[in-house]
């Protein structure tokens, strides 16, 4: 027999014992047979033993609870959906199978019983069961990987675009988190808008590509920490539109639901509901519905997020911000929606599982940053923190040159070899002992690293500097370049990176 | 008595039966727990009561078991009383009934001589 089927169980429910005991000794050699004399018992056996009962052979006239109310109870308990049940009965009658058909039976056998049609259409019922059950899991399977691949790409994306533009590692997550739970709120105050669970899951996506035109702004505007002057304004402003041109250059897709949604979304993020925002002013419901949910969604969590031209709001405050206007004007609904949501956002995002989430899409990142050979150095925690993420920046940007890494919990300073510029192994010492960085340091340069190392805050935590050194007949200028780490609380500076670079010059120059 | 020779004497089947479970031995196991049914004794009862749906209950489940042992002489006397019974006909299913009895009875003597 079917190996497949070898020792599965099958339950067979019947108040007459002879019925039983010839089941049973057709099916014996190849199942664990279980038998039960009423409905109720079995309905206890399948309590205790569901998980472990391939099929079930149900006889339907039986004192007190009939096979139909064993269906029904196994239909509300869910048994239907992964346990096949045959009918055994004497009966034949149109009326009677069609309802045992109806109430989900699978098959159905006649009484007197024919040993070997009632083998196969046991064994063929588990197969075909068991086939579908396979397939439905490799379906599941399969859709949860298309979910879970575009998540990841979307992820890499942005964060890509974090490290362009400097923002908090999980802007980009608390974008999505915000906007699912605004669009879903908003669907229950009003019935105005109507969309699928498919739909919300695309717009959340498309959230996250909100601010990818910002790619196309020059690095000085993103980010220089003061304020950006009318001329620099206008340029940043520019990045709605630049997103919507990427989006609309993927020609490919453009009738997928989610080009639509990040196109909209991309280009309409900063517009207001009374027209006073940009690209286009678009007014009110001019402005798609997506759009204007992610417009809130961007605003509070900048509000509530430190920058660095700000410190951040309470969540209270940025809600009243918001409610005032002062961010420029919203759509009544969707305030309405933040107001009675707001604690619920508060609360998400502290548990959005960041460090979850974000150790993931760092992985990815780390992968591709090891692939290009940009040193990442720190072996020993690539826990995917801001600190790390800032490193990793300015490592990206640091691709070549002499680089070094100090770390305070350590106490050891790291050059990083680079044999064609003469540093042929890892260098490890204390640089705090003068006598060792004497070995590796012009000491004067030494001494002003520190002095500026000292100068560095959260806010401006990369220093730079030049020094001319004259070497035979050349001048070489030494450009040296550092950053600050600061731990995730930014309380304290945990590392300092930084990279050399030698520029030789003709003395006659 | 042979298992054959029981079926012979209560009006045939062993043929149709052998060609299905074919074992005088599971035959014979199956005639044993027949033995202890009490469906007949049921539908007497009901019958008695007038309790047309607990007699259509016993009568249907007596059909089973003769339909799966391949009691040929009982087959057509318990499906009728079935049927008059399932329609809610007490009386004639009382009218009935003698027939079925009759058979019944000529089976379990076969049956005690054979399983003594």
């Amino acid at each position: 027999m079917d190996n497949e089927n070898a020792r599965k169980r099958v339950l067979i429910v019947d108040d007459v014992e002879l019925n039983r005991f010839i089941l049973k000794g057709i099916l014996c050699a190849d199942f664990d047979v279980v038998e039960a004399e009423s409905g109720k018992e079995a309905l206890d056996v399948l309590k205790k033993d569901n998980s472990n009962i391939a099929i079930v052979l149900l006889d339907i006239i039986m004192p007190e609870m009939d096979g139909f109310a064993v269906l029904s109870a196994m239909q509300k308990q869910g048994y239907m959906n992964y346990i096949p049940v045959i009918i055994i009965s004497t009966e034949s009658t149109a009326q009677f199978v069609d309802k045992a058909y109806e109430m989900g039976a699978t098959d159905f056998i006649n009484k007197p019983y024919n040993p070997n049609v009632v083998l196969h259409r046991v064994l063929n019922t588990i197969k075909l069961f068991n086939r579908q059950q396979t397939l439905m899991d490799i379906v599941t399977e399969q859709v949860y990987e298309k979910h879970r691949y575009a998540d990841m790409m979307i992820n890499i994306l942005s964060t890509v675009m974090e490290m362009k533009n400097g923002e908090s590692g999980l802007h980009i997550l608390h974008i999505n988190t915000i906007t699912r739970i605004l669009t879903e709120n908003l669907l229950r105050l009003t019935d105005k808008y109507t969309f699928s669970k498919s739909d919300i899951q695309l717009i959340c996506v498309a959230s996250s590509l909100h601010d990818i035109g910002k790619i196309a702004i020059p690095d000085e505007i993103i980010n220089k920490p003061g304020k950006l002057t009318n001329e620099e304004f206008a340029i940043m402003k520019t990045h709605s539109e630049q997103g919507a041109k990427m989006i609309e250059s993927l020609t490919e897709y453009k009738d997928e639901r989610l080009i639509k949604f990040a196109h909209d979304i991309c280009l309409y993020h900063h517009e207001r509901y009374d027209g006073k925002g940009y690209p286009v002013g678009l007014k009110g419901e001019e402005i798609p519905i997506w759009a204007q949910i992610v417009s809130v969604a961007d605003v509070f969590d900048a509000l509530i997020s430190e920058r660095v031209y700000k410190a951040a709001y309470s969540p209270e405050k940025a809600l009243d911000m918001i409610i005032k206007g002062e961010c420029g004007l919203f759509n009544p609904l969707i305030v309405q929606c933040l107001i009675e949501s707001h604690a619920e956002i508060v609360a998400a995002l502290t548990h959005v599982s960041a460090a979850e989430k974000w150790e993931e899409k760092a992985k990815y990142v780390a992968n591709d940053v090891e692939k290009y050979h940009i040193n990442t150095f720190s072996d020993k925690s690539l826990e995917f923190s801001s600190s790390n993420i800032a490193k990793l920046k300015f490592l990206t940007e640091c691709s070549d040159g002499i680089i070094f890494e100090y770390s305070f919990a350590d106490g050891e300073m790291i050059i990083k070899a680079n044999p064609e510029l003469g540093v042929k192994d890892d260098i490890i010492f204390d640089p705090l002992d003068r006598e060792q960085a004497n070995k590796y340091f012009y000491m004067p340069a030494y001494d002003k690293a520190v002095e500026l190392l000292h100068a560095a805050t959260p806010q401006k935590s990369e220093v730079s500097f030049e020094y001319p050194r004259a070497e035979d007949d050349k001048l070489i200028v030494y450009k040296v370049r550092m950053k600050c780490i600061y731990s995730d609380d930014r309380e304290s500076v945990i590392n300092v990176i930084g990279k050399i670079n030698k520029i030789e010059r003709e003395i006659s120059q | 008595m042979t298992v054959k020779e029981f079926y012979d004497a209560t009006g045939g089947g062993y043929g149709e039966m052998f060609a299905k479970f074919p074992s005088d031995a599971i035959i014979t196991k199956f005639l044993n727990i027949f033995k202890r049914d009490k469906s007949f004794e049921g539908l007497t009862a009901k019958l008695e009561e007038g309790d047309a749906e607990g007699a259509f209950h016993e009568a249907h489940t007596l059909k089973g078991v003769i339909l799966n042992l391949n009691l040929q002489g009982l087959k057509d006397p318990v499906c009728n009383i079935v049927e008059e019974l399932r329609a809610g006909n007490l009386a004639s299913a009382k009218e009935m009934y003698p027939q079925v009895k009759e058979a019944y009875e000529i089976t379990v003597k076969a049956l005690n001589e054979l399983l003594p």
